[in-house]
């Protein structure tokens, strides 16, 4: 537990860095690398660190444990509205969602893989009362699936004795008293008179057994997510690429999926955090903001959104620290399934590809065009952000012609000794009446121009004006 | 003694999806839409534009390649993905060729690779009536039959509107057509890739007159003070009566 709370702040280098969590400078916990090369747990720092000089130690951190334990709970929060933090696991209490999920399996299918996108290896059990759960998931017994209480009791009866402690820490004289009682398994302690083990080791440890054997009721104090969506993830190495970031943006949306799950929300902003390095010159912290075209919580969709947002960024410093942050969220009670695809079903993918053009490509290469009430033709339309919606402008039947490209900067041309436009050597051959256009003395921007269709030698058509009165021809769009 | 011979092969049982007579017109996999052009449904397999796979279009950029897709490209209500287009849609024009701005969706990469990504995403999200991709430069090979590879796994037709130079180079599209613009705002089309005979002569298409207002007859003394413009050569019936 207190490796895998590091290990879920290094994403990617689980395998290679050999790396030790110490705690009074003995070795609570080893990297797979670092037991490869004999360190092993229980040594003290400095015996691991002999063995193995490039061992990178690290102090346990309470906090960063339980912070991990809390994103695995908002990840699990998909699965039901209640959960359990124990300070190295979550409980959940699944009797009612499970035919929600299709049945125990596929429930503990699904736990594992949000567990897994978490970064997380987790040990399952499940029994018909929490605290056999907990006993089974700890004490390792290799089968860990009851679901009557009769089996359930047999299973916890073949526990050793020492399993208790995961529910009760015992202190040493208790410890030893055990001992020489000589009980070995948990239904042996349990078949001792019980007004003798009430004396010897109090109350607690029959509450705890009967709790754990159903005899006695269960109180929880159930998880409650915070109010406001705010993950942070401190992480050991520098990240310089976008591909350790987009790794450690990853493990913190099954997180943010699980919290928008159990408030029945979807997203529409969200922000994500990068924390520069706060040195000798520090940089301020940079924030990517991800806009939604349509509220979701698919983690699948949020993380190509995030990669393709990531890649584009260029980055001014190493990054140290990540925090997403939910910006915006919208209710949403999900939708019902359909056998059949129902007309507006497409609404979503359709904003969905829309969303990944603008997080790879940016807001501003990716536009919708907006007609305006204008008739100076560079001010009759307007890029807007794909998300906006345009509405269309009303039919004229009488509309002047407009070509089908407009040139964003209208092009100066030259003209020969008649005063007719030349463009790219070429005399072009005014096909149209001139159209005047004559507006703009509101705004400062006048423009007074008399428009022509032209052909040149290439046949095309382009659409040209001269500067009225009397001015130079210009190059203003072409029609395609 | 057991004799294996082969059987002779039947070949007009082969013959529609397998084999197709190079001298007959070949039957599309994937349905195609009428082109909204009569001549030219007729030369094209399938009688239209195919619905899946890559269509070339060697043109010189506004050369009339949305007047002539505008007949297809205006049906429908799905969205249409323009890639780098050679300037601003102007919208008044994209009314009268009908074509309805809300389905618009203009993308500007900045390179070659961003059009190629986004020309796939628009293919596998098969939300799009048609991905419209006007090639600046030469593309490579590979990237050309991974988009073809895309428009035929979906329903999504890519159009890639290159220039009449790439004619000589190698292209993984099924259909490839050659437009030259031509006197009196009309085009000629040449279907030189196709699943069927080699075409005789190019097509000749008038393509609608832009806007409204038909090409006057220059008159001797115009109202506007300008030097007098050159003579054009006057209608002809047919093209009046597309105008009308």
């Amino acid at each position: 537990m207190p490796l895998q709370a590091l290990l879920a702040s290094l994403p990617g280098c689980e395998a290679t860095l050999p790396l030790a969590v110490v705690e009074r400078h003995r070795l609570v916990g080893a990297s797979r690398a670092a037991r490869a090369r004999g360190v092993q747990i229980g040594q003290s720092n400095a015996t691991a660190l002999a063995l193995l000089p490039t061992l990178v130690v690290q102090p346990r951190d309470p906090a960063r444990e339980a912070a991990f334990v809390e994103t695995l709970a908002l990840a699990l929060a998909a699965l039901t509205p209640r959960l359990v933090l124990a300070p190295s696991g979550v409980l959940l209490e699944v009797g009612s969602t499970l035919r929600l999920f299709g049945g125990l399996r596929a429930l503990q299918r699904r736990a594992l893989a949000l567990a897994q996108d978490c970064n997380a290896q987790v040990r399952l059990a499940c029994a018909p009362t929490a605290a056999a759960a907990w006993l089974l998931a700890t004490s390792g017994s290799v089968r860990r699936r009851v679901l009557q209480a009769t089996s359930c009791a047999r299973r916890l009866d073949a526990l050793p004795v020492a399993a208790i402690e995961a529910l009760l820490p015992l202190a040493t004289a208790q410890r030893e008293l055990l001992e020489a009682l000589g009980v070995q398994r948990l239904g042996a302690l349990r078949a001792l008179p019980r007004a003798g083990l009430q004396r010897r080791f109090g109350t607690a440890l029959t509450r705890v057994l009967d709790r754990a054997y159903g005899d006695a009721p269960e109180v929880h104090d159930w998880f409650e997510p915070p109010e406001r969506f705010a993950l942070k993830r401190e992480l050991l190495q520098r990240a310089d690429n976008a591909e350790v970031l987009v790794a450690a943006t990853q493990a913190l949306l099954p997180a943010l999926t699980g919290w928008l799950q159990r408030r029945w929300q979807a997203a529409t902003v969200l922000v994500l955090r990068l924390g520069h390095e706060r040195g000798r010159e520090p940089a301020p912290d940079t924030l990517l903001w991800l806009q939604l075209s349509t509220p979701s919580r698919d983690a699948v969709q949020l993380a190509l959104l995030w990669r393709e947002r990531l890649q584009r960024q260029v980055l001014i410093a190493p990054v140290y620290e990540i925090e997403l942050l939910l910006e915006a969220a919208v209710p949403d009670g999900g939708r019902p399934g359909e056998l059949l695809a129902l007309p507006g079903q497409g609404e979503d993918e359709r904003a969905a590809l829309l969303d990944r053009l603008v997080a790879r490509l940016g807001p501003q290469r990716v536009q919708r065009w907006q007609p305006l009430a204008d008739h100076r033709p560079e001010r009759a339309q307007r890029a807007r952000p794909v998300h906006e919606a345009v509405t269309p402008a009303p039919a004229d039947p009488a509309a002047p012609p407009r070509p089908a490209w407009l040139l964003p900067a209208p092009e100066p041309l030259g003209h020969d000794a008649l005063g007719r436009p030349r463009h790219g050597g070429d005399t072009l051959r005014l096909c149209s009446r001139a159209e005047r256009i004559e507006s703009g003395w509101f705004d400062g921007a006048l423009v007074r121009r008399d428009y022509h269709v032209a052909e040149g030698s290439d046949h095309r058509l382009r659409w040209v004006y001269r500067e009225h009165p009397a001015g130079g021809w210009f190059l203003h769009g072409w029609f395609g | 003694m057991l004799s294996v011979l082969p059987a002779p092969i039947d070949l007009a049982a082969l013959e529609g999806r397998l084999l197709w007579r190079a001298g007959r017109m070949a039957e599309p996999p994937a349905l195609t839409a009428a082109t909204g052009w009569a001549a030219l449904d007729a030369e094209l397999p399938g009688g239209g534009w195919p619905l899946a796979g890559m269509t070339e279009l060697l043109i010189e950029p506004a050369g009339g390649e949305l007047a002539l897709l505008a007949p297809w490209l205006g049906r429908g209500r799905e969205p249409l993905l323009w890639i780098a287009p050679p300037g601003w849609p102007c919208v008044a024009a994209l009314r009268s060729l009908g074509l309805a701005v809300e389905r618009l969706v203009c993308v500007d990469p900045a390179r070659a690779a961003d059009a190629a990504w986004a020309a796939e995403q628009g293919l596998r999200a098969g939300r799009c009536a048609a991905v419209l991709w006007w090639q600046a430069g030469p593309i490579a090979a590979a990237t050309l039959r991974r988009l073809h590879l895309a428009a035929q796994a979906g329903t999504t037709p890519l159009i890639t509107l290159r220039a009449p130079a790439e004619r000589s180079h190698s292209s993984p599209a099924p259909l490839r057509l050659a437009c030259a613009p031509q006197p009196d705002y009309r085009l000629a089309v040449e279907v030189f890739k196709r699943r069927g005979p080699p075409m005789a002569a190019p097509l000749r298409l008038t393509l609608p007159w832009p806007g409204s207002v038909r090409p006057p007859v220059p008159e001797r003394h115009d109202a506007v003070d300008r030097p007098a413009p050159a003579p054009v050569a006057a209608a002809s019936p047919a093209r009046l009566a597309a105008r009308v």
